[in-house]
């Protein structure tokens, strides 16, 4: 006589508890469709507008930033290095060579959940367009260790993962499909610290 | 055994729509989304600045190099008017709804002059304007939104430290008032 209640309690317990965790499973495994990756630079050009995809929009929600918008620019987010190897506050990196046409650009480091990584007062925690030094030819070489380097340097010093983003404001990219295109920065690991 | 089978079925089938709904259910549901965290801010019609550091509030200025100021604003009576005057290498605007979906976007390039003059007018707004065009508003932009409700983000950079104190005036001065278009 207690058959039919337990079926219905089997149901509902599948029901409810697969879908909440398949929807949390899901949410952590994807950050959103609509990614364009160039090496290891990925970015979302669509991600603050209403053409961003259910899961996309979900991350949105729970991260309520304030998102860079068409005409503003495009944010680009490497954790890894040219190789696939994830990025570690341990190691020293030097990224090279051209950043898509922008009007102005900011190169700067963050942990591995996106918050901002701050350098002591002297040191350089974020390079932009305006002061980052070139070679004749237009390309660049930026240095970033624990140790200072000449030439351009973001000084580099964390215990876990890190990411290194790079927001180019007033950018024709952030409108076009052509992106695959584009020359992004190489980012080659140079060493790294003892554990 | 066939209906346990036809109940664990039932079941996968709930399970499906339930992690649609709650995939779909979650930007409204957050309370962390961005469109929130403006509204906790403060009043409408006010340009407030963001800080620096992370805080209570959820939102800072993210990018050192980057200065923003965001701006509640509901015209469902009257337009808003956007206005901004200073030094600044470069400035970008951007509008987003009560979904923070990006509505209007625009930077200095695409200005006309090189301050910020925008209106922002709901569709019927817009017809009264096309009518009558009042002076003051010859030179601004003039944004139809359909969502009368929303918040402008305006930023600033400042690409070297000497230029933040310009970058922060800029931003923090913008004035978001509503704007009459009634010929007076």
């Amino acid at each position: 006589m207690f058959r039919l209640p337990l079926l219905v309690l089997v149901s509902l317990v599948i029901a409810f508890g697969g879908g909440v965790w398949s929807a949390s499973i899901a949410l952590k495994a994807t950050s959103g469709f609509g990614a364009i990756s160039l090496g290891p630079w990925v970015a979302y050009p669509e991600l603050q507008t209403d053409k961003a995809d259910p899961f996309a929009r979900a991350h949105r929600a729970g991260d309520g930033k304030i998102l860079l918008g068409r005409a503003e620019g495009l944010v680009f987010t490497a954790s890894t290095d040219q190789d696939g190897a994830a990025l570690s506050g341990r190691c020293s990196y030097e990224i090279s060579g051209l950043t898509p046409p922008a009007r102005f650009w900011t190169l700067r480091i963050t942990d591995s959940d996106g918050a901002p990584l701050s350098s002591p007062a002297p040191f350089p925690a974020s390079l932009t367009s305006w002061n980052t030094l070139r070679d004749a030819d237009g390309t660049f070489r930026i240095a970033l260790s624990a140790d200072a380097r000449a030439g351009n340097w973001i000084r580099l010093d964390a215990e876990d993962g890190v990411a290194f983003v790079l927001t180019l404001i007033d950018t024709p990219t952030a409108g076009s499909a052509g992106l695959v295109e584009l020359d992004m920065p190489v980012i080659q690991q140079t060493g790294c610290r003892d554990a | 055994m066939r209906s346990l089978l036809l109940a664990i079925l039932i079941g996968l089938v709930g399970a499906a729509l339930i992690h649609i709904i709650i995939i779909l259910e979650m930007p409204r549901r957050t309370g962390t989304d961005a469109w929130s965290r403006v509204q906790s801010l403060g009043v409408e019609n006010r340009f407030f600045p963001l800080a620096n550091v992370p805080n209570d509030t959820g939102l800072y200025n993210e990018d050192p190099h980057i200065r923003t100021a965001v701006c509640r604003f509901d015209i469902r009576e009257r337009p808003v008017r956007i206005l901004a005057s200073g030094d600044v290498p470069l400035w970008t605007v951007v509008a987003y709804d009560t979904a923070s979906d990006e509505t209007y976007s625009m930077n200095d390039r695409s200005s006309i002059g090189v301050n910020v003059d925008i209106v922002f007018v709901t569709p019927s707004q817009m017809l009264r304007l096309r009518r009558f065009m009042p002076q003051a508003l010859e030179r601004a932009v003039l944004v139809e939104l359909t969502d009368p409700e929303g918040f402008v983000a305006l930023s600033a950079i400042a690409p070297a430290p000497s230029q933040e104190p310009a970058a922060r005036d800029f931003v923090a001065g913008a004035s978001c008032a509503p704007f009459s278009i009634d010929p007076a």
